[in-house]
């Protein structure tokens, strides 16, 4: 039980530090708004780790100040605009580094806690693309 | 779903509302509004759902206390540069030092390569072109625009000390229209010493068309251009404000966009004359010499005087 509690603890943390490459990550494939990213954020991890809505805010806040992404209202009619965000080109450049920072420390993680082979070579594929 | 409003109203009822609170205040609505659908939709009651949808968000204030949240590395030496402009000068040098990128050595070698196929293409093709004959001039014109493209799409995807790089297909879009239009300019350039002969009027627009797909292919790449400074280089512009004069008072930049209309259509008007008075041949100088007029202008009235005292 509390086994279960320091894993949780130790990944929700994890996953906190990169916040910021997985907003960018979840912008690639085109223009979505807040909550949008956050349900797929939440979705993806299979609802297990969701990152506080207040937290996802404060970054999309803090990535349109860097230049990051960029911000419009969108044009629904009905119900509330949404605000999309549109990953930039500075945005596509920080997101490619940042990922292979990730990959690079998954690797060395992984062979210093010397977790089973098989991340080695799905990282490979990873550096290839 | 009146509660979930009433719920955000009464969130943001202690904040002074501020456009950037009210653009806050709509986003979170819609978030709220789309939460709030999803739990009733599992079955929660509408006033527990809205309940919970608020309470999942979180402390709103510290949203906006922030000042956008945790700092990049480089921010805690950009808000340095607001206290003196001595200070701020050499602030902005450790920052140009700390994020310099050097070219890499095979960009380097590819773009002097290009250069000198450029520079070796326009030389022949003005020597071959003053002697009468135009046998290799579409080559040495496609070979300019392939130089042109190159060089504009290698440095593109190039990181700069300021600039992220272009992903790589955009990039390329910009060496074709470049190359395009260099090609274009080329072809259409062959018509002049062969003024004469019947096939002139299609080189003239068989270019022309080229450098119009070019231009067309600029203005779409330039309009959807997002950004690409680098996060340290965008919190010195905002630190240090606005170098250039049109910035800081419109009424220039709006004299200037109207010199710049008077500029070109005299040049073109001259060209006219030029082309029916003396022949077609030195029409193309009025452009070269607005060129030029519209280049000093442009220093004088975008960075002139103000910076005097700036400047060392």
């Amino acid at each position: 039980m509390t086994q279960e509690l320091a894993d949780d603890a130790f990944a929700a943390d994890l996953l906190r530090g990169h916040t910021d490459t997985i907003v960018l990550g979840a912008l690639r494939g085109g223009d979505r708004y807040g909550f949008e990213i956050y349900k797929a954020i939440r979705d993806a991890t299979g609802g297990r780790h969701e990152i506080k809505e207040a937290t996802l805010y404060a970054t999309y806040r803090r990535l349109v100040k860097d230049g990051l992404v960029e911000a419009y209202w969108g044009d629904e009619s009905q119900g509330g605009r949404r605000k999309y965000y549109r990953l930039t080109d500075a945005g596509r450049a920080v997101y490619r580094t940042n990922v292979a920072a990730w990959v690079a420390t998954r690797d060395v993680i992984n062979t210093l806690l010397d977790t089973p082979h098989h991340d080695a070579v799905t990282s490979q594929k990873g550096r290839n693309r | 779903m009146t509660s979930v409003h009433r719920l955000l109203d009464q969130a943001f009822a202690d904040i002074p509302l501020t456009p950037e609170a009210a653009d806050l205040k709509e986003e979170l609505r819609t978030g709220l509004v789309e939460r709030v659908a999803e739990l009733q939709a599992s079955g929660v009651p509408e006033e527990q759902a809205a309940l919970s949808a608020v309470a999942e968000l979180g402390d709103i204030h510290a949203l906006l206390d922030d000042d956008g949240g945790a700092p990049a590395p480089a921010p805690a030496a950009a808000r340095d540069t607001r206290s003196t402009p001595r200070q701020a000068w050499s602030a902005d040098r450790d920052l140009v030092a700390l994020n310099k990128v050097r070219p890499r050595p095979g960009f380097v070698g590819g773009v002097v390569l290009a250069s000198l196929v450029a520079a070796g293409a326009v030389v022949t093709y003005t020597l071959v072109a003053l002697d009468g004959s135009t046998a290799l001039l579409p080559v040495l014109a496609v070979v300019l625009g392939l130089a042109v493209g190159w060089i504009l799409a290698s440095a593109l995807a190039q990181e700069t000390t300021t600039n992220h790089p272009l992903p790589r297909e955009r990039a390329a879009a910009w060496g074709l229209a470049g190359a395009l239009v260099a090609t274009g300019a080329g072809l259409g350039l062959i018509a002049v010493p062969t003024w004469d002969d019947r096939f002139a009027v299609a080189w003239i627009v068989g270019g022309g068309l080229l450098v119009v797909v070019g231009a067309v292919l600029f203005t779409w790449l330039g309009v959807t251009q997002t950004n690409r400074k680098k996060a340290w280089t965008r919190h010195l512009s905002s630190a240090t404000a606005s170098i250039d004069n049109f910035s800081k008072d419109p009424a220039v930049a709006a004299r200037f966009g109207i010199y710049t209309a008077t500029i070109w259509v005299s040049a073109f008007l001259v060209s006219l004359v030029l082309g029916f008075a003396v022949g077609w041949r030195y029409a193309w100088l009025p452009y070269v010499a607005a060129w030029i007029v519209m280049m000093v202008m442009l220093a004088r009235m975008g960075f002139g005087r103000k910076d005097a005292d700036g400047a060392s």
